[in-house]
């Protein structure tokens, strides 16, 4: 009896300390954009917080622990999570619509995620600055995710490389889907539909030879015959010529082929030249299309009038270039090309592929006032004319973002020096309208929810999460609804983890 | 409404006619342990310290004495949570309670005690971006056992006035606040341009019942 109330006292005065569930930092991953809801991943209370337009109060979805990596799935109103531990790794599907929570085993601790543009196949991979918490981790497993059929095939790789750099889906076709991944040394080859069937490895590196070569950029052609490769320390364009076997290893036959000398960038030629490869050189300052099968009477190019930093295709049968204050486009069947002096370098380039017009955002300065410039490619008998023609900004654009159709684009642009706000600009890339609404901090991201026809800017300096969700092309200040810190959301609410 | 009156004054009278003390007022620190786990989003050590004040009067039942008081209770606490949040609870209350005691001694009174309340439950969650709060109404109901200690403090042919130590533990059961909509503040004053609306945080429930312990000195004359 004497024990039993010193049992009670100590209950009522000296016990009660407090449990590790809110001692870990909020980090939550960075937000992801479906077409109906934003979605916040929150390891630290194993939850995915959806922002829904509409609603003022966002909700959220109980997750497995330790989730660490989330995507979404192309085409879907799905979010892909990477989560548990590295001895019972999950991989959760969250259907933002329904916000029903399938989940599956991946069969190992993968810490990447790549899907098909298309949104039916995703491919989970290591990767090898990451540590899993295992003492020993075979880099060269991955793994195919299924999306319709909600089902995990475990691959092995088994290549000479370390872990996967690049994972690139090729072409839909009727019977296969090849997917190549690219590792340091060489790319594995598979077919999606056939996941059973070993992987086609493909070494860069000749038999006795030293030198590293490591995969930088993969482009499958449009008929997937071809598979180009841009390696680090390379100038020749790997080309490899895929069978068409179904049902076995595809076989694979491996060229190099020159063009110049500083292989920057890879882009596919026209439909007309199914067998050609468009590629951009920095130290001979041209663009080269090369044909795959080694003909030289095929190869053309265009001597650029100084160094060239990225590309991106016009149109079937069009390349734009842009360097330091220069763009170039180029019609690759017929060549004819044109150039344009820019008023900055481009920092980021929107492709309008109906308009064939090019947005491009550049600042000579982190302070300085931007420009939007919109290039318009336009044809004359001997020549391409690159019209620009320039919007300016009041400062450089801190987040942008494009409409589907690639008819309208919106950019945050801080409206001056000492101001907190930051306007969102919708631009008509048609007309080159512009509409602009005041939000009340700085924007560093922006996603479309085109379900509902909400623009959401993420804001800066709160970890708990900041959102502005604005009706698409608004200029009214009350149409914008704020909600923030909502990776709270459910915090008190942890019956999952009691001991 | 007379004859209310009549019937309260009566009672009064018959207090003070058989020398029971009709009046007394109080003050004292009352905790509450709440072990839910949620509640460590607010605390580090589970108990909620609070001060009470209260008042009432006191009516004679054969060899028992029943105590009715209104009561104020004001008590907060606050933590750091996920490293870099300054979470915080205040609660602010009023109660009615009836204590039933049992004078053993002159001196000594054990007693148990029942009670009924409205309590308002203050959230308040700031990071360096922001300061959210929100404050919910939750009903309590309390019940408990302690004794009193009591000293009288005037001679014996003087109206009596007595000091008296009231310690005891008990519980309170409270539905759980729900915090639904933790929000930054309104903004104050016209605004030039607003924004539309603000929307706040869903947060969850916090269970608000628990053991109480509590420690009073008052007067009674």
């Amino acid at each position: 009896m004497r024990h039993a109330w010193l049992v009670i006292l100590l209950a009522v005065v000296g016990c009660g300390r407090r449990g590790s569930l809110y001692e870990g930092a909020i980090a939550p991953l960075p937000l992801v954009g479906t077409s109906n809801a934003l979605v916040q991943v929150v390891p630290a209370t194993r939850r995915a917080v959806l922002v829904t337009p509409g609603a003022v109060t966002p909700s959220a979805v109980v997750i497995g622990a330790g989730a660490r990596v989330a995507a979404r799935v192309p085409g879907a109103d799905l979010v892909a999570i990477l989560s548990g531990s590295a001895r019972a790794p999950r991989l959760e599907l969250l259907d933002t619509e329904t916000r029903e929570l399938t989940v599956l085993d991946p069969g190992s601790a993968f810490d990447r995620i790549t899907f098909s543009p298309e949104g039916r196949f995703a491919v989970l991979t290591a990767d090898f600055e990451r540590t899993s918490g295992l003492a020993a981790r075979n880099l060269n497993e991955a793994a195919l995710l299924d999306v319709p059929s909600r089902t995990v095939t475990r691959l092995q790789l088994d290549v000479e490389g370390l872990a996967p750099r690049l994972v690139t889906f090729g072409p839909v076709e009727t019977n296969r889907r090849l997917v190549a991944v690219a590792l340091e040394r060489g790319v594995a080859l598979f077919d999606a539909t056939r996941p059973e069937v070993p992987a086609r490895r493909i070494s860069l590196r000749p038999p006795g030879s030293t030198v590293e070569n490591s995969v930088s950029q993969v482009l499958f052609s449009r008929d997937a015959r071809w598979l180009y490769l841009r390696a680090t320390g390379l100038d020749d364009v790997v080309v490899i010529e895929l069978g068409s076997e179904t049902g076995a290893p595809v076989s694979a036959s491996i060229n190099f082929v020159a063009g110049g000398t500083g292989l920057v960038d890879l882009e596919l030629a026209p439909p007309s030249l199914p067998d050609s490869v468009v590629a951009l050189y920095a130290g001979t300052p041209e663009l080269v299309v090369l044909d795959a099968r080694g003909i030289e009477d095929n190869v053309r190019r265009l001597t650029l009038p100084q160094v060239m930093g990225a590309m991106e295709r016009l149109s079937d049968r069009r390349v734009l270039v842009w360097g330091a204050s220069v763009a170039a486009a180029w019609d690759v069947i017929d060549g004819r090309s044109g150039v344009a002096t820019l008023l900055g370098t481009p920092e980021r380039v929107t492709v309008s592929p109906g308009s064939e017009r090019v947005m491009l955002s550049q600042a000579s300065s982190a302070t300085a006032p931007g420009v939007l410039t919109a290039l318009t490619v336009s044809e004359e008998p001997n020549r391409l004319r690159l019209r620009t023609q320039p919007i300016q900004l009041a400062r450089k654009p801190t987040a942008s973002a494009v409409s589907s159709d690639g008819e309208t684009m919106f950019l945050a642009v801080p409206p001056g020096t000492g101001s907190t706000q930051t306007a969102l600009v919708t631009v008509d890339v048609r007309t080159l309208a512009l509409a602009e609404v005041l939000l009340d901090a700085p924007v560093v991201n922006l996603f479309q929810l085109p379900s509902s026809g909400v623009l959401a800017a993420e804001h800066s300096g709160n970890v708990l999460g900041d959102v502005s969700l604005v009706p698409a092309g608004a200029t009214e200040r009350l149409s914008v609804t704020r909600l923030s810190d909502f990776a709270l959301t459910g915090d008190l609410d942890r019956p999952e983890d009691r001991p | 409404m007379k004859r209310l009156i009549s019937v309260v004054l009566g009672l009064f009278a018959s207090a003070a006619f058989a020398q029971v003390q009709p009046f007394h007022a109080n003050l004292g620190l009352s905790t509450q342990v709440f072990s839910a786990r949620g509640y460590d989003l607010v605390d580090l050590d589970d108990h909620f310290h609070s001060f009470r004040f209260a008042a009432g009067t006191t009516f004679e039942l054969r060899a028992w004495r029943l105590d009715l008081e209104a009561g104020v209770t004001t008590g907060g606490n606050d933590a750091t949570s996920h490293v870099q949040l300054a979470t915080g609870l205040g609660l602010v209350g009023l109660d009615l309670s009836a204590t039933a005691r049992f004078p053993v001694t002159a001196w000594f009174h054990p007693y148990v005690r029942v009670g009924v309340g409205y309590d308002w439950a203050t959230l308040s969650v700031t990071n360096p971006a922001n300061r959210l709060s929100q404050t919910v109404g939750v009903v309590s109901g309390q019940a408990g056992a302690g004794v009193q200690f009591t000293v009288r403090v005037t001679r014996e042919n003087q109206r009596g006035v007595y000091l008296f130590l009231d310690l005891g533990i008990g519980g309170v059961l409270r539905p759980g606040a729900a915090f639904t909509s933790v929000a930054p503040p309104p903004p104050v004053g016209p605004q030039a341009d607003p924004i539309g609306q603000r929307g706040g945080v869903n947060l969850g429930t916090l269970p608000l019942s628990g053991i109480t312990w509590r420690g009073i000195a008052g007067i009674r004359f």
